[in-house]
């Protein structure tokens, strides 16, 4: 051990216990933890410092070199291979295809043993001679033994342990079509709450990224954000999984391209469609269908993808003999569509959109609408072998209807919608310095626009209209982020991202005093600046690579959070509302450390981790009791602030290759907040705050026809308020209620059971049929427990607990066109 | 004849509809199931609870004082019995309220008046209580009531129906309950094929609105509940202030079990005793369906 260690272990003890002493008294563990842990960051920051002069130094010192780049696909279907890689043999070094396939390694000039991998695909190696510059593009063949990658998600051997990057899952679309879900409803959002520190809500379309609230995540569907993520009061969710290529989810150390949100990055692609040719698929199944198709825009230069599901739950209501139900409505559909095209060598388009919606009419009296549009244009430009830039133009919309119709022949009815929609541009350039070095650098702008509410009556109704105030933000953001090595055994990737957000006018902008009520109002013309907040949101990962197969990782990340989300429930409902940050609220920060160790084993058969993090939450946002958070235009008011933190261990086995594939997460964690307007103060725990949380999965290959599956899920019940008592008000019996989320829900679990089989796999299609049942042993697991009088005995009160899903069987048929 | 809208906030009609959307979806495919089970609540020691109302209508007016129960106890409440309970008016007027029997207490000569704030104190156990509440000065009438005979519907059975109408003066906020009896006593509901009267259900009248949507417009209020010829219908119609308004929407969810987070109701008390104190204006019609 070098002197100069040894100097700086002795003064972390020093500084423990100056700590003590100067306390006086004896730090809680977690006190201790909380200071161990604001060491850590700035020790994290000085790491930054010198990672940013190193980064000079390796500009200045720059020798001549030369660099081979270009597109890797997949030789069958044309579809970009992410993530694959390239591996210069004699240098033992190289690099990585972006999000677009393309990579670039720049390396000095000679001849090289090249190869270009990716799991599951046959590994090609090429003799390159390097003497110049030079483009080559690069086809993969999957490999013939393809029962084995029924579940992968590192993409590359060793990624998980090499890569800087910690605090991150990926999906493939492959992954989940084996897992059982619900109704058959393959579903990303439902299949990420099976990993560790991701927390969900059964009957909610919310999730929970390592003890923030679920309006932390952002969601993206090719780079525009997704403001709702749930159909049908949250069983299921936006993303139709024949149209989704892959997602990522980022819950710690997010790369300083993203930005806006506290706690995680949900980043979904959508499939860029078949550039070899056109193909057709569908799928039937006991609540919707969907159906596919893709094919190639003038071979080899692009393709194009369509995909839509459509429920027929309302199919059933007509079966009914009630006139009222018979003419009801109850569906919701998705459309994707994405097409790419090359111009030249050096540029290429792509247009993805995705509209979806979920519609319910109850006869003649009401109708209630709500969905998502989501439009990307993107261009890339190649400036150089070295250079990339991805130049974005996207929109993104939420809203929500409400139609109360007015007796037959009058004019008395009612309308309300709300909405949110956000004009974006971005700007990511990256650059391919040398194989132990790539920059990426950008800019974005978001102009936000509110609708909180509008209520339009009909003429005969007697009621007023009522138009809440719309609102207005400006969100930019600069970044740069470095992914360095420093030598074999040590690697970083920095970023550092500038965030600014200014509420702007028009508007009668008012402040609130301590009880809510108006203090004053001051009116602003179009395009004053009302607010602005900003700041620096420095990102830091590290990796330390032990002997072979393992690693120790640490990051620290700031995340800065403009946008937050008012709603009555924990998990999420269509009339929800975003606000933006304004004179009263302030953004949302969050702080995270968070400490890895990733072990692999029989090369790279089973992966390991175990990662511990502290998450520290300012600005956070909770209600006032009794709060009126619907259709109000102060609904700033009803809001209090305080602050958040959680912490936690994530365990992760995961079994990559054999007959028998899955994983074990385990989670334990902790996550509690502290109001001034919450129980004078005292610190509580927040609803979705769970100690343990257990998921395994398991995916048996039997033979060639058949696949069994099976997961099973255990956690800790949410926090939640019991009555303290009862009393007797108005000639009725009331609650009484005591500190909130005092209490807890009882533990759930459940096993779900899948089974698929392969029907035919011929030259021109390939069918499947596939079973699945949802909750397997009949848990019935609480999903709410109502406080009520007894039925049959009006001198007593009661606790009622409603399950949901209990034995829900279902069957899906697939075929593919070839 | 319009639908029934101010009876509750708009938004009780979208939540109406998403509970209906809930069932729908619940029938199709979740199977949900209720459970009666038994849970170890943490009771809370006993707490005073105040009922306590006056208004621009004769005296004497009570005020109840109980104490809360554990949950899984009897609905039998203590009286608080030997408390001192005096009212007092912005003008310096005070009385002292006599227990007439164990736990209510009434008063003698006061007459609330519209726009005065009162006070209420109560000496009880050796703690004070009090709290405060201010009689709006605008005296809202029931202009006309309506009988009507409705066809069966989503949200109704075939019948007779009432119908008030009321003028909302315009701009300024106003709060609502109205309140329905029916010969004389809170109308009640029977289960299908049950006229027991220990099946019945009595409404709780919380009929809440603001005048948010309606500000200064006619306020036409539907009142649910099935009427029979011969019934003689008294309609209340409570104008109340914000604060008083407040406490009934969150006693509301605190009597149906509430939200994401239960809490007891916004009291002009604090949290040093449950119950409120209420000084409302109360305006009221009469009429026999035919």
């Amino acid at each position: 051990m070098s002197p100069n260690l040894v100097y700086k272990q002795h003064r972390w003890v020093y500084a423990f216990l100056q700590m003590e002493q100067s306390n006086g008294k004896r730090s809680s563990p977690i006190a201790l933890f909380k200071y161990l842990c604001s060491k850590i960051k700035r020790f994290m920051l000085r790491i930054l410092i010198l990672f940013i002069s190193f980064f000079i130094a390796n500009l200045s010192f720059a020798q001549e070199k030369f660099t081979l780049s270009g597109y890797i696909q997949d030789a069958v279907d044309g579809e970009e291979l992410i993530g694959s890689t390239v591996f210069f043999k004699e240098l033992a070094s190289g690099g990585s295809a972006n999000v677009y396939g393309f990579y670039s390694v720049t390396v000095p000039s000679g001849t090289y043993a090249v190869e270009f991998r990716f799991l599951g695909y046959e590994t090609l190696s090429k003799t390159i001679i390097l003497d110049k510059s030079q483009k080559l593009n690069i086809e993969l063949t999957p490999s013939s033994t393809t029962l084995t990658e029924v579940v992968v998600s590192s993409k590359v051997q060793d990624a998980n342990v090499r890569s800087t990057q910690m605090s991150v899952n990926t999906l493939e679309t492959k992954d989940l079509n084996a897992i059982p879900v619900i109704l058959g409803e393959k579903d990303v959002i439902k299949t990420i709450q099976l990993l560790p520190g991701i927390k969900s809500s059964e009957g909610g379309g919310g999730f929970f990224v390592r003890g923030g609230s679920a309006d932390q995540n952002l969601i993206l569907l090719d780079e525009a954000p997704v403001y709702n993520a749930s159909h049908l009061l949250g069983f299921f969710s936006v993303f139709n999984s024949d149209a989704i290529k892959d997602l990522t989810i980022y819950k710690g150390h997010i790369p300083a391209e993203y930005g806006g949100r506290a706690s995680s990055v949900l980043d979904i692609k959508m499939n860029d469609g078949n550039s070899k040719r056109t193909n057709v698929s569908a799928g039937i199944g006991l609540i919707s269908s969907r159906a596919t198709i893709e094919g190639p825009i003038v071979k080899g230069k692009g393709s194009w993808i369509i995909s839509g599901r459509r429920t027929y739950l309302d199919l059933f209501l007509k079966l009914s003999n009630n006139a009222d139900i018979n003419k009801s409505q109850l569906y919701f559909y998705d459309l994707n569509a994405k097409a790419n095209y090359r111009i030249g060598k050096n540029d290429r388009i792509f247009l993805s959109g995705y509209f979806g919606r979920d519609k319910f009419g109850f006869s003649d009296v009401f109708g209630f609408d709500w969905g998502n549009l989501t439009g990307t244009a993107r261009w890339n430009h190649l400036f150089s072998d070295k250079l990339f830039l991805n130049s974005t133009f996207l929109v993104s919309d939420y809203n929500y209807n409400v139609e109360i119709f007015g007796d037959e022949g009058q004019d008395n009815g009612f309308n309300i919608t709300s909405s949110i929609r956000d004009y974006s541009l971005k700007e990511d350039f990256s650059y391919y310095l040398n194989p132990s070095n790539t920059i990426k650098f950008g800019a974005n702008g978001i102009y936000h626009t509110f609708v909180p509410g509008e209520f339009v009556p009909g003429a005969q109704s007697g009621l007023n209209e009522l138009i809440l105030q719309e609102k207005y933000a400006w969100e930019t953001a600069a970044y740069v982020s470095d992914d360095i090595s420093f030598s074999d055994k040590v690697k970083a990737s920095a970023g550092l991202r500038y965030s600014l957000f200014s509420q702007i006018g028009p508007g009668d902008i008012k402040t609130y005093d301590a009880d809510g009520d108006i203090a004053s109002s001051t009116r602003y013309i179009k395009g004053d600046v009302v607010k602005t907040y900003g700041g620096l949101e420095p990102r830091l990962g590290l990796t330390f690579l032990l002997e072979k197969e393992s690693s120790i990782k640490a990051s620290y990340g700031r995340n800065r959070q403009y946008l937050h989300l008012i709603s009555n429930s924990t998990t999420g409902t269509p009339i929800d509302l975003w606000i933006p940050s304004s004179n009263n609220v302030k953004p949302q920060i969050a702080d995270q450390i968070a400490l890895g160790y990733f072990r692999n084993f029989k090369e790279n058969a089973y992966e390991t981790s175990l990662e511990i993090y502290y998450k520290d939450m300012k600005n956070q946002v909770d209600y006032r009791t009794g709060a009126e958070l619907v259709f109000n235009e102060d609904v700033e008011s009803q809001l209090l602030f305080g602050k958040g933190w959680s912490y936690g261990a994530e365990l992760y086995v995961k079994k990559n290759i054999g007959d028998l594939t899955g994983w074990v997460s385990y989670t334990w964690a902790k996550t509690e907040r502290k109001f001034d307007g919450v129980d004078y103060g005292e610190k509580y725990a927040a609803s979705w705050d769970r100690r343990h949380d257990l998921s395994i999965v398991g995916i048996y290959q039997l033979n060639k026809k058949w696949t069994l599956s099976g997961a099973f899920v255990y956690r800790t019940g949410n926090a939640i308020t019991y009555p303290i008592g009862k009393y007797e008000v108005d000639d009725q019996v009331a609650f009484r209620y005591g500190k909130r989320n005092a209490d807890r829900l009882p533990d759930y679990h459940r096993l779900d059971l899948g089974a698929t089989k392969q029907i035919k796999n011929t030259d021109r299609y390939e069918s499947s049929l596939s079973f699945s049942l949802y909750n397997a042993y009949g848990r019935k697991n609480a999903w709410i427990i109502n406080f009520r009088e007894d039925p049959d005995d009006a001198s007593k009160t009661q606790a009622v607990k409603v399950s949901l899903f209990t034995f829900v069987p279902s069957i899906t048929y697939s075929i593919k066109f070839k | 004849m319009s639908k029934p809208i101010t009876t509750e906030p708009i938004f009780g009609k979208m939540r109406k509809a998403y509970i209906i959307l809930s069932i729908i979806v619940s029938a199709a495919l979740l199977q949900g199931c209720e459970k009666v089970i038994t849970l170890d609540f943490n009771d809370a020691e006993p707490k005073l609870v105040v009922e306590a109302i006056i208004s621009d209508g004769p005296g004497p007016y009570t005020v109840q004082l109980n104490e809360s129960a554990g949950f899984y106890e009897s609905n039998v409440f203590p009286a608080r019995e030997g408390a001192t309970v005096r009212i007092m008016d912005d003008l310096g007027n005070e009385e002292t309220l006599i227990e007439v029997s164990p736990g209510i207490y009434q008063t003698i000569n006061l007459q609330g008046e519209l726009g005065r704030t009162y006070t209420l104190l109560i000496e009880s156990e050796d703690e004070i209580y009090t709290a405060t509440s201010t009689m709006p000065s605008v005296v809202v009438p029931v202009d006309t009531l309506v009988i009507e005979y409705i066809p069966e519907n989503l949200f109704q059975d075939e019948g007779l129906y009432c119908y008030a109408y009321a003028t909302d003066p315009a701009g300024i906020a106003n709060y609502y309950r109205y309140n329905m009896f029916v010969n004389g006593a809170p109308y009640i509901t029977y289960p299908e094929n049950s006229t027991d009267p220990l099946d019945g259900k009595e409404d709780d009248n919380f009929y809440l609105s603001d005048d948010k949507y309606f500000d200064g417009n006619q306020i036409d209020i539907e009142f649910p509940n099935l009427l029979l010829i011969g019934d003689t219908v008294d309609i209340e119609l409570h104008n109340l202030d914000k604060g008083t308004y407040d406490y009934y929407r969150t006693l509301v969810e605190a009597i149906y079990g509430g939200g994401v987070a239960p809490a007891n109701p916004i009291s002009n008390f604090g949290d040093s005793a449950l119950g409120y104190f209420g000084a409302i204006s109360i305006q009221s019609r009469q009429m026999v369906v035919e």
